[in-house]
């Protein structure tokens, strides 16, 4: 079985933790300062139920002014993690934006998506419920919801594995499965 | 003329006033006026014009949602359309008919604009949804005129408010300023006005074409990208699949020689186009608009006060570095279109930018590329090495500028006789959206029941509903002080002190007229003899202004120990005023040059107004097509109804094309190819066809229309299936990294089926083919 690709892309505020949840799952290193990032790019192989998976993660800009570049890797990606901060009320507010502006770009109503609420490890500041975000993945047409923190590693792993099943399930490993009149029928 | 002896000379002139007066020079009295009140002109039509760019810029994101889904058919054709009728209603003017109604809200909107704790607080009231209208009515009309220095002091003193608030709630130095907030949006908003924009323009232009004049420059560094693109390359000049193994691990496509040797160029490259982005950035540290100098400079002075003994200077330069490269400069440089820098960008180029703006987000930040994060961009650390003191250095130097009110009396010392009337101009929807939002809020904004927004809005009654776009309308309204009294016992002394020279001023010049016509002996001389005069002449402005400034006077010496009695008061006010004539030849230099700077900003509003105006056109053209479409299917079959874009583009544009009269005149082929060559070729990746069947199947290339091409299986020369192939979705796929072109049965390498496309149709030199 050849080595398949993935292209993930995370969006969210400034400050959700972004970098931190991306550092942490391709280093295994939490990065505790915060520095604004305008596009960085990582690549990471795993092994997901027994296939091999090479990951190109793109770490975006939350910083509002640069909302003008989404467009572009919108496009390019194939699943997208969506994060809010538990402990901020905005950066739980902008999301169903982004995600109106993804299912336009991708001009498809099923696109493989995360909702992570990070921060978890802050739970005594925290102002978004997890039911709060549960109701917005319903919302969201039902799409994965987790609760994650970078500092102390939950549920980072969780975030990318679930969103490379869900793009295996979209696109199915080799020949696409449906119309299977294919040529061996017709032959 | 040194500034001592200036002084000089303004003294021993200061007690005769008069002669000062009727001897001014005329002509250039005449000449400053004039400036005066062209200078006054165009900042009005600089406000109009680009408060009317921002609401069509608006516009056309608005429309460009809708045909986004109008094409994915979740809105119908008439809900768009009703949208692009209505865009221009930047044109449209009326008047409220009730009188005291216009009153009240020229009432409100003076406290609004002179009260600025009101907005500061709203905007941290109001929802997501409401800020960005909220916004643009502030910054484009509220305080719409841009160059005029008391609206600027008004916005900038409302900024001073909000961000302190933000400090206060601030709980350490890395959260300060990262969210976005209604203070980072008010931020932006503020830079996109019409000083910020020029800037941009001035400093970034030159170092950004060093990039996007370049076609086939490449700044990639990423070896991963490298590394693919290098093999790419080979197959698709080859047609030959590449020796080497795809998807290795980016540290291995680093060690690889051939991406060693092509990213090594490009770092030095990057360092010299990020040294020219700073060279630009700081050499026009003179230019940047004051006003963002000055947000700078509270940021600061904000974070010191707060944080102050444990605070870092490169903590601090990182906050204003936050402000000014991260949210001012950088987004420029990644998409100059949006900023109007750049009017078309090639797509290699938007990547290409990106890295000289890590490149200076990095040096603010103060952080090593490596590390944990992106391993290749260590290389460029030289230049951070070598431009972090410059550029901390340049982060210090914009926070010195002078405080508002030393800024605001500078400009005031040249506004000789200004009228102070102000008028905005404003649209009925922005006031009924206003109205609504302080109804809303009031508990918190006015929680005292005499608050004079409490007052008036209760005379104002209720807020009306948001009319629609075709009632909307523009509205001059003329913003009338109704606390005046309470206003001068509570306002800056400073303010009082230049606003009574200005009367005073006034009164004298029009004393001078008048003693030119009387004989030496019964000159007015004292401010007794000045209100009899003004009686006499039953002059009703005289006397007022004659009022003002005695009150006045008494408010400075009274409580603010301005001088020690009229006397000394009125001395001191004529010595200024003496300074300011001989200061007239200044005076004009510095309005001839504010007019020349205006007036290119009012070229660059323009330029971008054709622009936004084109864009509309391009809209309302495609509109027309889709709507040509739709009626005829309309009258035909209903189904025919659900045509988006991309099904226009492709399969149907054969038929209509075959149903015109354009001829298929440009078919070629077929080209026959067995698929045995083509698995031999390495383009076919993976197969489902099996293996005892391969060797009687053919695939035959032919295209009717550049750019498509239908490929049939043939088995034993029986059409078995078809498949339609597009060069665009083809280069589009090579682009974006994507290697494998997928259908039901077979996978082929996207590389090498561009070479055989370009080689068999377009070169028309058929490798492959016998037959033909």
């Amino acid at each position: 079985m050849p080595l398949r690709e993935f292209k993930i892309v995370v969006l969210g505020s400034g400050g959700v933790g972004k970098s931190a949840l991306t550092v942490q799952f391709v280093q295994g290193i939490f990065v505790e300062k915060y520095d604004p990032t305008i596009e960085d790019s990582y690549r990471k192989q795993v092994e997901v139920d027994g296939n091999q998976c090479m990951l190109e993660i793109l770490d975006t800009a939350g910083t509002e002014q640069f909302t003008a570049m989404r467009d572009l890797y919108m496009k390019n990606g194939q699943g997208f993690v969506l994060v809010y901060s538990i402990i901020s009320n905005s950066t739980f507010n902008e999301l169903p934006d982004l995600r109106e502006q993804i299912l336009r770009v991708k001009d498809c109503e099923d696109v493989p998506m995360v909702l992570v609420g990070n921060k978890c490890d802050l739970n005594d500041q925290r102002v978004i419920g997890t039911e709060q975000g549960a109701e917005l993945s319903r919302k969201f047409g039902g799409c994965a919801f987790l609760e994650a923190s970078a500092k102390n590693k939950v549920n980072v792993e969780q975030i990318f594995y679930d969103l490379i099943r869900q793009i295996n399930r979209k696109n199915p490993v080799g020949p696409s499965k449906k119309e299977k009149k294919s040529v061996c029928m017709l032959l | 003329m040194s500034s001592s002896n200036l002084s000089n000379q303004g003294a021993a002139m200061g007690s005769d006033l008069f002669d000062v007066i009727t001897q001014q020079d005329q002509v250039k009295g005449d000449v400053l006026a004039k400036n005066q009140k062209l200078l006054f002109d165009l900042k009005r039509e600089i406000s109009l014009s680009s408060k009317n760019n921002f609401t069509l810029d608006r516009d056309v994101k608005i429309i460009d949602k809708k045909i986004a889904l109008l094409v994915k058919n979740r809105i119908s054709l008439e809900d768009v359309l009703q949208s692009g009728e209505a865009l221009d209603l930047n044109s449209k003017t009326t008047t409220i008919k009730d009188k005291s109604k216009r009153e009240f809200y020229g009432q409100l909107f003076y406290l609004l604009q002179n009260n600025t704790h009101y907005i500061a607080q709203l905007a941290k009231l109001v929802k997501v949804g409401e800020i960005d209208n909220l916004l643009q009515c502030v910054m484009f009309t509220l305080y719409g005129n841009q160059y005029e220095e008391k609206e600027e002091h008004l916005l900038l003193s409302m900024f001073q408010k909000v961000l302190q608030e933000e400090f206060k709630e601030a709980t350490s130095i890395g959260s300060l300023l990262r969210a976005n907030t209604a203070l980072t949006r008010m931020m932006t908003t503020y830079t996109r006005r019409g000083p910020g924009q020029q800037y941009l323009k001035q400093s970034l232009i030159k170092p950004l074409q060093n990039i996007t004049n370049e076609r086939d420059m490449n700044l990639e560094v990423n070896p991963s990208t490298v590394y693919e693109a290098y093999i790419n390359d080979y197959e698709t000049k080859t047609g030959k699949p590449s020796p080497l193994k795809r998807k290795v691990s980016p540290e291995e496509c680093a060690q690889n020689p051939q991406v060693k040797e092509i990213i090594a160029p490009r770092i030095e490259k990057l360092i010299s186009l990020g040294d020219a982005f700073l060279d630009s950035i700081i050499g026009s540290l003179d230019s940047v608009p004051y006003g963002i100098r000055w947000i700078c400079k509270q940021i600061k002075e904000l974070v010191e006060k707060k944080f102050a003994p444990n605070v870092t200077q490169s903590q601090t330069c990182g906050l204003i570095g936050g402000f000014f490269l991260l949210r001012y400069i950088n987004p420029a440089i990644v998409t100059p279109t949006a900023f109007m820098l750049v009017e078309n960008i090639l797509p290699n180029s938007k990547k290409n930018l990106t890295y000289p703006a890590k490149m200076l987000q990095n040096l603010a930040n103060n952080v090593m590329f490596g590390g944990v994060k992106e391993f290749f961009m260590e290389p460029l650390n030289v230049f951070l090495n070598k431009n972090r003191d410059r550029l901390n250095d340049f982060l210090e130097k914009l926070t010195k500028v002078e405080n508002l009110d030393e800024n605001l009396n500078m400009d005031q010392y040249v506004a000789l006789g200004k009228s102070t009337e102000t008028n905005i101009t404003i649209t009925l929807n922005e006031m009924y959206f206003v109205h609504s939002l302080l109804e809303q809020h009031i508990n918190v904004l006015a929680p005292n029941p005499d608050d004079p927004l409490r007052l008036i809005l209760s005379d104002l009654g209720p807020a009306a509903p948001q009319l629609s776009r075709a009632e909307n309308a523009n509205v001059e309204l003329k913003l009338i002080n109704r606390f005046a009294d309470q206003q001068a016992e509570s306002s800056n002394p400073d303010q009082i002190y230049t606003e009574t020279k200005h009367l005073l001023f006034n009164v004298l010049r029009e004393m001078a007229t008048y003693n030119k016509q009387v004989p030496q002996s019964q000159q007015i001389t004292s401010f007794a003899a000045m209100f009899q005069v003004a009686a006499n002449a039953k002059n009703l402005e005289l006397q007022d202004n004659l009022k003002k400034i005695v009150v006045n006077m008494k408010i400075l010496i009274q409580k603010h120990n301005y001088a020690h009695n009229d006397q000394d008061m009125i001395g001191k006010m004529k010595k200024d005023l003496v300074n300011e004539f001989f200061n007239f030849d200044a005076h004009i230099q510095k309005s001839n040059s504010d007019l020349e700077k205006l007036k290119q900003v009012l070229a660059a509003i323009q330029e971008h107004n054709v622009f936004l105006q084109q864009q509309i056109k391009v809209y309302e053209e495609y509109l027309n097509n889709v709507k040509a479409s739709y009626d005829t299917a309309d009258s035909s079959k209903k189904k025919d109804k659900k045509k988006d874009k991309k099904d226009k583009d492709s399969k149907t544009t054969t038929t209509t094309t075959s149903g015109s009269s354009s001829p298929k005149s440009s078919k070629k082929g077929p080209f026959k190819f067995a698929y045995s060559q083509l698995e031999k070729d390495g383009m076919i990746i993976e197969s489902e066809v099996p293996n005892d069947k391969r060797s009687m199947i053919f695939f035959n290339f032919t295209s009717e229309q550049p750019g498509i091409f239908d490929v049939v299986l043939m088995y034993r020369n029986v059409s078995v299936t078809e498949i339609r192939l597009q060069l665009d979705e083809l280069l589009e796929m090579q682009s974006v990294g994507k290697v494998e072109y997928e259908t039901d049965f077979i996978k082929l390498n996207v590389n090498l089926l561009i070479f055989l496309l370009n080689k068999t149709f377009v070169t028309g030199d058929n490798p492959v083919d016998k037959k033909k």
